[in-house]
């Protein structure tokens, strides 16, 4: 049996070889270490990049530096136009590269005009496959959230640089870099509390407002530059009621020209203008009793049906079955239906909003026709803080058409990856090794 | 125990105590090592995880290296310990553990005598001894490292003045003049005149009228204060610079600028609020049959400052129609020396108001306070009416409307005769004796239909059926009439003149007469009464009831009899002296007697058809002006508060003062965007995450975002 | 089709709201004669704290008695000034120092906003017929009834430049208190300024 002192005997020689081989793996582990810092890898086959939180650029700036015969990106959202330019530059510098997902990469688009309204509104459109949740935001920070992305128009009274649309697998940004100028709006109605609350609403959104508005025959109560119904002078035209039926004909040729017209109440009987309107005029209904001040205040209006509404108008509002509000295009201009009469009851008698509700429904109506050409901002001189001209409104389609459609990873080629990984895991492998080796021997009691 | 067990266990608890030793320098080393990377790295905005990861490294050396004292715990070594701490042993326990070992009969010696003695207390000792230092240090180490983990925070937190700061990185040292500012705000004196004192203030909120008096050690020199573009001067007080503005009934932005910088404090003005009252006593309106006795009120008010004076006020309105007379004065007055509520109590004689039928009596409670610098603000309660019924009159007040009085009308009518005949006796000089007539004598019928209608007021009130009302143009019939017969050929022969010259047949000029004839009589003898006409009687003072009731029409009635007698022979210029007699008589008797009912007034039809643009003239309207818009900066302090968030960003500092400036603005336009914007400010000097309460300030800046769906109509040219 | 203009009178809890119940058909009336605006035949009641308020944007208030609105007709007025609506208030008494007067501009500026002076230039005086000189003087201030003044203008509370209360001294409620078909004994019209009112307060 072998003594105490002869098993300890053992130990410590078991012990200083763990030494030894400890130091002998931090050696090695340097060693190797040495030799990648003098002999970088040859390039493989097929190089393979993910993008992860540190995005592409990475990877990127290694595959330019090594020109790989091949490169691969997995791509888990349509990369930002900055890492698509690069990929598509290392594309045709001889790369040959290709990109896949692991999941469904939705398509999406944004785009942003003004609004022909006044304050220089601007109206923006989203599309955006896949049913996630989308925010959209611009240089000033988040504007608004969609819980569920799909189809949306959103309208903002201000925006500051490009505006940005993200969703879980991508962000789209665009900016409006139109202008244009609004003229006035003429309004011809008789004298009566619905000419003048809606010439007051109009006036309180800030269109500027021409009138004629008949008190007498021949006596009329005007505003505004007053000329001929024409394009060059008027954004829209307002008809309230038959008093513009001596205007019914200037209408028509100002709506073929390029004009938009509201019709409201009963005015889409008027001769000329009938043949022009979405429809034609159905017995008035009277409004539901008390709805005037609720959540739904025009069902409290009472209103002329559009009867029949003809093939290529576009039904704007409805109240149950019957249609309120139509619009439709006639040669180079529009015509807008509107059935309500009355609708100065919703301002005085709606709820605590019904003012601001009322003059903003007005605005829509004229704006949904108003003659208003864009023009082409100069880019000069008006590029804002973050450089309006850097935009990206359709990610998915701009990276198909760079990069071609989605193909799947070629499992024949071999692949490597990022080898960053085993520098830091022969760092890490010789750093331990010195350590425990260090402290195995001082603990006992050897220096 | 054997001496050599007794050795091994004491050796063992040596052993442990060496590694708690080991273990507690090990994480002093790891909390010393933890509180300087901190420091050093929080500034350079390093990971922390490299830092821990050295200490970690450090700690492990160090337990490595003291627990390397373990192999020196050999039992010869622990023997020899015990023997230094127990000299009582007498090296007895190193020769009982000496391998080498002795005799049995020396080892029994030795053992007996080890076994007397304890080193249990000693050791216990050494061992306290040998742990306490360590913990000391690792609980200081602790201390340090939680010191070096708060300090840094507040560094980076702390503001150096109160215009600046979102993060450590955007730390903007406040220009010297303003480094320690202080806004002393005296409220004015009605409010008590109270000091408080704001240290480096950003904005101060204060009652209207309130001194504020910025301070802060310095000379002042370089200083320019600017309030509203208005300039404040800036004073030496000793070793601190001054410089008094008064708080304005508008928010408005105080400037301090000097050449190292600038500082921006807001003025918030405080309103003071008026008393509320509420009258509590008499709870509601009264109808009282007579006014008799008291009636007791009491009110309470309440005010934010303090009260001055109330009391009750009221009003007496007595009369009816056109007429009316008012007494008004007060009851109950009281001072309530500046208290914030109290009572009201008066008592309301109804004795002394000496109320009469159909008067009327408005009472309300009214407290005033103190405000001496936009003047004292007035509250008052609800009012109550109290009214006293008329004769006769139901209690309800739900009494139908009637006609109005036909002597309203009759007034009305008699005025335009005048005006006529006065304009034909102008005329006259210029018109042919044949037109004058004509034209004379058509006045000469309304007259007479006026006369006759006067006639059947009197008639009325006697109790007979009324004539009612009947339209005013040619040809309007007498009203039936069931009283018996009479003859009376003088108020016959004027009706059958009348009837035919309405073109009536001959059968419906009989009808009048018979119809005509009671009234007649009567309306004679009424017309001797008042001494014209025909028969003259002298009732003074013994006058029949129907000439007492009736008196002022009845001379309205001759008068008129006079003047239609006169213009059918064309002399208006003669008839024109009865005819103002008529109207003053008229005027009398509207004033004798009122009918005052409340209730529903009839509703005159117009006969839109008949006279739809009959009118002689034209309007010629002016041109309409334009409204202004409803909110024109609206869209501007949306595009403000955007740019002011996308610099935020960048110079958080510059975007508080733009901020600011934005919330002093929108304080009267647009109070819920202000209230929006100061949440977002105060989170941005806080140094906390403000994007969430700036999107909420857009959104309310921008009322909101309208959404919709995509639809098939859309799109600008 | 146009609405058709309603003459509505307000109804008011303290007061002889129903002092000039012949006003409402001679304005129709005078309108009618005037315009081709689409009018009621006959005027409408309406009381200040009822949501029926908010049916006539333009209400005519009259009487002789103090005027002491109770919250819910202060309330209404605020509101139905703030929409658009327009008080055409008259003091029947023609006294400034009576208790209509002094209470009704203590009221209103509680309930809507301080009284002014409106400046004889305004568009009301040329908003259909032409009034140089300001409001007509009515036959009660020129017979020296009342406070026998001969009040040069007339009081409003704007909301920025529309009139929102057209306060009058001077008894219109007597000038135009009579029936409709006494017009034709009339050289002029009395009543041209309350088709100036009207149209005012359907054009401006």
């Amino acid at each position: 049996m072998r003594s105490r002192a002869d098993r300890a005997k053992g130990a410590r020689r078991i012990r200083e070889l763990a030494e030894r081989v400890l130091r002998g793996v931090a050696l090695a582990a340097l060693a190797a270490l040495f030799w990648r810092a003098l002999m970088p890898p040859a390039p493989k086959a097929m190089s393979i990049a993910r993008s992860d939180k540190a995005g592409l650029t990475p990877s990127l700036l290694r595959w330019t530096l090594d020109a790989p015969s091949a490169a691969h990106a997995v791509l888990d959202r349509a990369p930002d136009p900055q890492s698509r330019d690069w990929i598509a530059a290392l594309a045709r510098s001889g790369t040959a590269v290709s990109w896949s997902s692991p999941r469904t990469l939705g398509a999406s688009a944004v785009v942003a005009e003004p609004t022909p309204e006044p304050y220089g509104a601007t109206r923006v459109r989203l599309a955006a496959a896949g049913g996630d949740p989308v925010s959209i935001g611009d240089a000033a920070g988040l504007i608004d959230t969609l819980p569920r992305g799909g189809a949306s128009e959103l309208e903002l009274s201000s925006v500051a640089g490009t505006i940005r649309a993200s969703g879980a697998t991508f962000t789209a940004s665009t900016a409006s870099r139109d202008s244009l100028s609004l003229r006035p709006v003429l309004v011809l109605g008789t004298a009566g509390w619905e000419s003048k609350f809606t010439i007051a609403a109009l006036e309180e959104r800030g269109w500027r407002v021409a009138s004629r508005v008949r008190v007498a025959p021949n006596v009329e109560v005007t505003q505004g530059p007053l000329g001929a119904i024409d394009t060059s002078r008027y954004a829209a035209v307002i008809a309230l009621d038959s008093s513009a039926a001596s205007s019914a004909g200037a209408i028509a040729r100002y709506v073929r020209d390029g004009g938009g017209v509201v019709l409201a109440g009963s005015a889409a009987r008027l001769g000329p203008v009938s043949a022009l309107a979405a429809g034609g005029v159905g017995r008035r209904m009277a409004g539901v009793a008390g709805a005037v001040a609720s959540s739904t205040p025009r069902e409290g209006l009472g209103v002329f049906p559009v009867a029949a509404p003809r093939g290529d108008a576009v039904v704007l509002e409805t109240r149950g079955t019957v249609v309120t509000v139509a619009a439709r295009r006639v040669a180079a201009g529009r015509v807008l239906q509107s059935g309500y009469d009355e609708t100065w009851r919703w301002r005085m008698a709606g709820g605590d909003e019904a003012m601001t509700a009322h003059r903003e429904w007005w605005s829509r109506l004229v704006s949904a026709v108003a003659y208003a050409p864009l023009v082409r901002r100069a880019s000069s001189g008006d590029v804002t803080l973050d450089g309006v001209g850097a935009t990206d409104e359709a990610p998915l389609a701009s990276l198909i058409d760079a990069l071609g459609p989605a193909s799947p990873l070629d499992s024949r080629l071999p692949a490597t990856t990022d080898d960053t990984r085993m520098t830091r895991i022969l760092f890490a492998a010789a750093l331990a090794a010195l350590l425990l080796e260090w402290a195995s021997r001082r603990l006992r009691g050897a220096r | 125990m054997r001496p050599l067990e007794r050795v091994r266990r004491t050796r063992r608890t040596l052993a442990a105590a060496i590694a708690v030793r080991a273990a507690l320098w090990g994480v002093c080393t790891a909390f010393i090592v933890g509180a300087i990377g901190i420091v050093m790295t929080r500034r350079a905005e390093a990971s922390t995880a490299a830092v821990w990861a050295l200490a970690a490294v450090a700690a492990l050396g160090v337990l490595v290296q003291l627990l390397a004292a373990w192999r020196r715990l050999t039992v010869p070594r622990v023997a020899l310990w015990i023997e230094e701490r127990v000299p009582r042993l007498e090296y007895a326990l190193v020769t009982a553990v000496d391998p080498v070992g002795s005799d049995a009969l020396v080892s029994a010696a030795l053992n007996e005598r080890i076994a007397a003695i304890s080193w249990q207390s000693e050791t216990r000792r050494a061992v306290l001894r040998a742990v306490a230092r360590p913990t000391v240090a690792a609980l200081a180490a602790l201390v340090a490292l939680l010191i070096a983990q708060r300090v840094d925070v507040a560094a980076a937190r702390r503001p150096s003045n109160a215009s600046v700061s979102t993060t450590s990185t955007a730390i903007r040292d406040a220009p010297a003049p303003f480094a320690r500012l202080v806004a002393v705000v005296r409220t004015p004196a009605y409010a008590g005149g109270r000091v408080v004192r704001v240290e480096s203030p950003a904005s101060v909120a204060a009652l209207v009228g309130s001194t504020i008096a910025l301070e802060a050690p310095g000379s002042g020199d370089g200083i320019a204060a600017d309030l509203g573009g208005a300039s404040v001067p800036v004073r030496r007080a000793g070793d601190t610079w001054q410089a008094s503005v008064t708080m304005g009934q508008r928010p408005a932005l105080l400037r301090l600028r000097h050449p190292s910088g600038e500082r921006i404090i807001a003025l918030e003005p405080k309103p003071d609020s008026i008393p509320t009252v509420r009258l509590g006593a008499p709870a509601r309106d009264t109808v009282m049959r007579v006014a008799r006795g008291a009636i007791s009120l009491s009110a309470e008010t309440h005010d934010d400052l303090g009260l001055v004076n109330g009391g009750f006020e009221y009003i007496v309105s007595s009369g009816e129609g056109e007429s009316f007379k008012f007494r008004s004065g007060t009851l109950g007055a009281r001072s309530f020396g500046g208290a914030t509520s109290g009572a009201l109590g008066a008592s309301l004689s109804l004795d002394q108001l000496a109320l009469k039928p159909g008067d009327l009596v408005h009472l309300r409670a009214v407290a005033r306070d103190g405000n001496t610098v936009t003047g004292p603000g007035v509250g008052a309660s609800e009012t109550r009416v109290l009214r006293v019924a008329r004769t006769g009159e139901y209690d309800s007040v739900a009494v139908e409307g009637a006609a109005p009085p036909e002597a309203d009308k009759s007034l009305i009518s008699q005025r335009m005769l005048i005006i006529l005949t006065e304009a034909l006796e102008k005329r006259r000089p210029r018109l042919t004796r044949e037109t004058l007539v004509s034209e004379s004598r058509s006045i000469g019928r309304d007259q007479t239909r006026l006369r006759r209608r006067v006639g059947d007021i009197i008639f009325q009130r006697l109790g007979d059926d009324p004539t009612g009302e009947h339209g005013h143009g040619p040809g309007e019939e007498p009203a039936a009439d069931t009283a018996p017969l009479r003859g009376d050929s003088v108020a016959r022969d004027s009706s059958r003149r009348a009837a035919v010259r309405a073109g009536r047949s001959a059968r419906d000029v009989a009808a009048a007469d018979s119809a005509d004839s009671a009234r007649a009589a009567l309306l004679r003898a009424a017309s001797a009464a008042t001494g014209s006409g025909e028969e003259i009687l002298d009732f003074e003072g013994d006058e029949t009831p129907v000439v007492a009731i009736n008196r002022p029409l009845l001379e309205a009635y001759n008068a008129m009899w006079e003047a239609s007698r006169e213009l059918d022979q064309g002399e208006t210029g003669r008839a024109l002296p009865p005819m103002r007699r008529a109207l003053e008589a008229i005027q009398r008797a509207r004033q004798a007697e009122r009918i005052y009912l409340r209730g529903k007034a009839p509703a005159v039809v117009v006969d839109l058809a008949r006279i739809r643009l009959t009118g002689k003239e034209t309007g010629s309207p002016s041109v309409r002006v334009a409204r202004s818009p409803a909110d024109p900066a609206a869209a501007r302090r949306a595009e403000r508060l955007a740019a002011a968030i996308e610099l935020a960003s960048r110079t958080p500092a510059a975007a508080i003062d733009s901020l600011v400036l934005l919330r002093i603005e929108s304080l009267d336009a647009a109070p819920s965007l202000a209230a929006a914007v100061a949440d977002a400010i105060e989170a941005l000097r806080g140094g906390n995450d403000a994007t969430a309460l700036l999107a909420r300030a857009r959104r309310v800046a921008e009322g909101g975002v309208r959404r919709g769906a995509v639809g098939a109509w859309s799109g600008a040219w | 089709m146009v609405s058709e203009f309603v003459f509505a009178t307000a109804q008011y809890e303290s007061g002889d709201w129903d002092s000039a119940p012949l006003v409402p058909a001679n304005l129709i009336d005078s309108v009618a004669r005037y315009t081709s605006l689409a009018v009621a035949p006959t005027g409408a009641i309406v009381a200040l704290a009822s949501d029926g308020l908010f049916r006539f944007p333009l209400v005519f208030l009259t009487g002789h008695l103090p005027v002491r609105f109770t919250e819910a007709e202060r309330t209404n007025l605020r509101r139905y000034a703030d929409r658009g609506g327009m008080l055409f208030v008259d003091d029947h008494n023609h006294d400034i120092d009576g208790a209509f007067h002094k209470t009704a501009v203590e009221e209103l500026g509680r309930a809507i906003g301080p009284l002014a002076q409106l400046p004889n230039t305004h568009a009301l005086y040329s908003a259909f017929f032409k009034f140089p000189d300001g409001p007509p003087n009515t036959s009660h201030e020129l017979n020296g009834w009342g406070d026998n003044l001969v009040h040069s203008h007339l009081l409003a509370a704007m909301r920025g430049d529309r009139v929102v209360v057209l306060y009058s001294n001077k008894d219109y409620s007597s000038e135009w208190g009579y029936h409709p078909d006494n017009k034709r004994f009339l050289s002029i019209d009395n009543t041209k300024f309350g088709v100036n009112v009207i149209v005012y307060a359907l054009t401006r």
